[in-house]
């Protein structure tokens, strides 16, 4: 069966078309704040693609809108690649950026919600620049094309192929029979976290221009911050408190909210959910343990300020925000094996979080304590059970499939980009980074480091696994095998 | 359900006979070099196990021929806790380290395989490192294939056996009897440990690092760095000879046994062996390249550093090439996998096992093509044996466990505040057995962990070496109390 490519090609100008729309807020920012060169970088980019890719939206004829599951990968993983172009041509053009490979880093850092930065000093960029690069976290977050399906509805049935594709996690429940009203609704709530963040760091004293940002950051988990200390930067217990709690908050499955929203016993469902309960307890053990390893080890003089360090880097790198109030780097290697653990880990399924998902990591437990007394007990039948649901043979081998390539993935790249040179660590967790959109690595790609030490083809390698991590994987990969395309002519 | 107690201490006492006999060669080798003070206490501990242990296997008698599954691992870990506690006392009563922590770190590294060492191997007597290369000999073949080559005595059908020691599973059933098989499996390996002295001698080493050499090398256990070490002699002769027989003995050595049977499409033919040695072949072509071209070593000797050094990865010995930490990212990266990935099934390695790896591979490969056809149905192929669903998904268990333990492992070991790289590398190499990690473990001296920490060594170290899954049932409940979990498990 051939690619229904009438179908695609609109859908990617219809992105392409609300990527325009969406860079003319950076647009307004620069003109208000009277930065010459970014309005004329975003103005370069907007009307000229906007015009060309508007008019070929309209001239692309209407067809059936019935895709395959391929027409879906495809779509799915060029929009991104399109998305994270079209992203960067703002930054290539202001001239802040060396080279093109430079801004489609930041471009794909921002959207796939990783944000580890390229750029060695973050205070000399324009602003529109600084707003475009969390707007693109934001828009990312949720997931561009869910944002496109929510805005524009016009895919009909295809929109449940490509929305199971984009969500993070095992599981997509659909909230609402039509797809779109549930892209709708999950952006409502993602919407309204957004507004009472912003909100509440408003009256902590942050300027408008900061609150927005850091807002729009946070609550997508992506971790851009407008100076190069981070979050450090407004020493203030009040908004790192805060911006902890919504960064736990943004790491949690937006559907629970949705069922504790509409009835009681989704409300009781929440608290009682398996991956909710030991995504929280991870976050409470391990910051515990490292606030008292930094105590102990003399890092920081008192309790109190190794907890605080301790709770922010931990909610910060388990919903993979990436914001920093302390470089974890010169930590003690305890601390910092946790916090290596949790890059793998992510937040929960079905939130803005990347990573491997709490979710995946519970099921796998669970196959192995079931493998374990299977040795012992030949003949039990012991089922694996999700919050009182049996989880399908299917479903445990997709999960366990995604971890394995997940490994094979990360041992390739990692050999890949230790031909720069760098050590182990710094190639081995730059990879780890970002295949988990998590922000910050170790060593050469610590908290208080960026990316720019890498060579040209490395920074489009890590580019790309950002992608491929923030897809999960599956969609980004079966785009390289020849078998995908193979089938075009049968 | 009790243990079938008299069966246990039947076959824990023969293993116990064993070892007391072959303390006598530590003993004769004190007598050589006139280290007086240590053939006296070689002597008397050789008799006190022998006549203990002789006492205890003549005492009981058995009327049920037939051991479960429960005792099979009983056996198994029992066997390695009695061997490395019984291998440690050498070092304690010559008073040669005053801490039990210390030997028994010691006899756990050598009777696993792992080649590891907290002490100083250059200041030792000669006698207690022929125990050291001794203990690693028998933990080569396994003190567990030595019992199983006795069931035949004690009468006993070995089939369950078997079945629990989990060497990944015997894939190629070429022998109904397990015992005829065992024997083969010894005759190999006496053959290649003759074979490699002979190949030593030849060399400018003196009669005993020929020995202590060939002990560590025949059973992919490998020396840390010393003067009785090959890293002493700068030899690529020695070089040479110790990697083909640590490879060889990487090898699933019951393709030695279809071989002498004149069966050489069996070997042609074995999977396993084929991807390992392709794994080994393109790893040593990465790794030569990456050190020629980012180490500046000149091309024979980035040659000679990538065979040697992935083989010794590969077959899980810590033999090291002085100063291998340094390399770049690139080769370290592929050694450490290499460790990671370790030998055939049924060799003297530990590790994952190419088999599981191969598994790994085609378990993603499936992943993939489900995801662009969602229901078909495809078979997991290796060769051209159908893999069942249960060994998949134990497969895939297996694994993620593997993983899953060295990360634990690594959090605990990270107390000890050494170096990331040092920390994360040595659960790999403990877990492995392959005994060497990266950073300030490269010599395989890892006195650089205090005592606790030691004894968590030594907890990865059997881990490693008996499966990891024969290991952690033991630590069930359901493991010692069947009965009561017997509803529980039913619901």
């Amino acid at each position: 069966m051939n690619l229904n490519y009438p179908v695609i090609s609109k859908a990617l100008c219809a992105l392409i078309l609300i990527m325009c729309g969406a860079m003319t807020i950076p647009l307004l920012i620069s003109m208000y704040y009277g930065e010459a060169d970014a309005t004329l970088a975003f103005t370069l980019a907007v009307i000229p693609i906007g015009i060309i890719i508007g008019a070929m939206y309209l001239i692309i004829p209407h067809s059936k809108p019935d895709l395959t599951i391929r027409d879906g990968f495809f779509i799915v993983t060029f929009s991104w690649i399109i998305a994270a172009f079209i992203g960067a041509v703002p930054f290539y053009f202001s001239g802040y950026f060396e080279s093109f490979a430079d801004a489609f880093f930041e471009a794909t850092s921002g959207l796939s919600t990783t944000g580890n930065s390229i750029i060695n000093d973050l205070e000399i960029l324009p602003k529109g620049l600084l707003f475009w690069r969390c707007l693109m976290h934001w828009m990312g977050g949720m997931g561009i094309l869910i944002f496109t399906i929510a805005v524009l509805p016009s895919l009909g049935k295809g929109a449940n192929i490509i929305a199971s594709l984009e969500a993070p996690g095992p599981t997509m429940d659909k909230i609402t029979p039509k797809m779109s009203d549930t892209a709708r609704n999950l952006y409502k709530m993602y919407a309204v976290l957004t507004l009472t963040l912003f909100i509440i760091l408003k009256l902590l004293g942050m300027d408008v221009f900061d609150a927005s940002t850091t807002a729009l950051a946070t609550i997508s988990t992506g971790g851009f911050a407008n100076y190069n200390a981070s979050i450090a930067h407004f020493q203030s217990l009040p908004i790192e408190l805060i911006l902890v709690v919504f960064m736990v908050v943004s790491g949690v499955n937006f559907n629970l909210y949705f069922y504790a929203m509409r009835s009681k016993q989704g409300l009781i469902r929440l608290f009682k959910d398996e991956e909710l309960r030991l995504y929280l307890g991870i976050i409470f053990i391990v910051s515990m343990l490292i606030g008292l390893n930094l105590c102990l080890s003399d890092v920081y003089t008192s309790l109190g300020r190794s907890m605080r360090y301790a709770f922010f880097q931990v909610a910060s790198i388990i919903t993979t925000t990436g914001f920093s109030t302390a470089n974890f780097d010169i930590w003690p290697t305890f601390s910092k094996m946790l916090i290596f653990m949790l890059m793998f880990l992510g937040g929960c399924s079905s939130s803005t979080s990347g990573g491997i998902k709490v979710m995946r990591i519970l099921i796998m437990m669970k196959l192995i304590k079931r493998t374990i007394k299977m040795r012992l007990h030949p003949n039990a039948i012991i089922k694996i059970k999700i919050n009182d649901k049996t989880a399908s043979i299917d479903t445990v081998s997709s999960v366990t499939n995604m971890l394995f390539l997940h490994m094979l993935l990360v041992f390739l790249c990692t050999l890949l980009v230790s031909l720069d040179g760098f050590d182990f660590l710094t190639s081995f967790s730059s990879v780890l980074t970002c295949i988990g959109n998590v922000g910050p690595g170790f060593n050469l790609v610590g908290p208080a480091m960026n990316f720019s030490l890498f060579s040209e083809p490395v920074k489009y390698l890590l580019s790309m696994l950002m992608i491929a991590g923030r897809l999960e994987l599956y969609a980004f990969i079966i785009m390289f095998l020849p078998h995908f395309w193979l089938q075009d002519r049968s | 359900m009790a243990f079938n107690y008299r069966i246990i201490f039947k076959i824990l006492s023969t293993v116990s006979l064993i070892i007391g006999f072959t303390m006598l060669i530590p003993c004769a080798t004190a007598i050589y070099y006139s280290e007086t003070q240590y053939v006296r206490i070689f002597l008397q501990l050789s008799f006190a196990i022998i006549i203990i242990s002789s006492a205890v296997r003549h005492g009981i008698t058995y009327a049920i021929k037939y051991i479960r599954l429960r005792d099979g691992s009983f056996i198994m870990v029992g066997t390695w806790i009695l061997a490395a506690l019984l291998g440690s006392l050498p070092y304690l009563i010559s008073g040669y380290t005053d801490s039990f922590v210390d030997a028994f770190f010691e006899s756990t590294a050598a009777f696993t395989t792992t080649g590891a060492t907290v002490l100083n191997l250059d200041s030792m007597p000669h006698c207690l490192l022929m125990w050291r290369s001794v203990c690693s000999w028998l933990g080569g073949i396994g003190v567990l294939v030595l019992s199983i080559s006795l069931i035949p005595a004690l009468g006993l059908d070995g089939k369950t056996f078997v079945q629990s020691e989990g060497s990944a599973a015997f894939s190629d059933r070429i022998s109904n009897k397990a015992s005829e098989t065992i024997s083969y499996l010894w005759a190999a390996y006496i053959i290649f440990t003759l074979l490699e002295l002979i190949l030593l001698k030849f060399s400018a080493m003196n009669n005993f690092d020929v020995i202590i050499n060939t002990l560590n090398s025949v059973s992919t256990s490998g020396i840390p760095s010393s003067s009785h070490a090959f890293h002493f002699y700068e030899d690529t002769y020695i070089e040479g000879v110790m990697t083909t027989f640590a490879l060889l003995a990487s090898v699933n050595f019951t393709l030695y046994f279809a071989l002498i049977h004149g069966n050489w499409q069996a070997l042609l033919h074995n999977i396993e062996l084929r991807a390992f040695l392709i794994m080994v072949a393109i790893s040593i072509v990465l790794v030569s390249l990456n050190l020629h071209f980012a180490a500046g070593y000149d091309i024979v000797t980035s040659l000679r550093y990538g065979i040697f050094q992935c083989s010794a990865m590969a077959s899980t010995s810590s033999m090291a090439i002085t100063g291998f930490e340094v390399w770049p990212a690139f080769s370290l990266t592929i050694l450490l996998v290499l460790s990671m990935i370790g030998g055939c099934t049924f060799s003297t390695c530990s590790s994952i096992k190419v088999q599981r790896i191969l598994i790994f591979l085609k378990l993603i490969i499936r992943g993939i093509y489900r995801r662009v056809h969602p229901r078909s149905v495809v078979a997991i192929k290796v060769g051209k044996k159908v893999i069942s669903a249960q060994k998949a998904s134990n497969t895939t268990a297996y694994i993620l466990f593997y993983i899953f333990v060295i990360m634990m492992a690594s959090i605990v070991l990270s107390l000890q505040n050494l170096s990331f790289e040092t920390t994360l590398t040595t659960s790999v190499a403990m877990l492995t057995n392959s005994g060497m990690g990266l950073g300030e473990t490269a010599t395989g001296d890892f006195s650089m962990y205090n005592y606790p920490l030691r004894l968590v060594l030594c907890f990865l170290m059997f881990a490693g070496r008996l499966d990891l899954f024969t290991f952690t049932i033991v630590f069930m409940p359901s493991f010692w109390n069947p009965e009561k979990y017997r509803f529980h498990l039913q619901q």
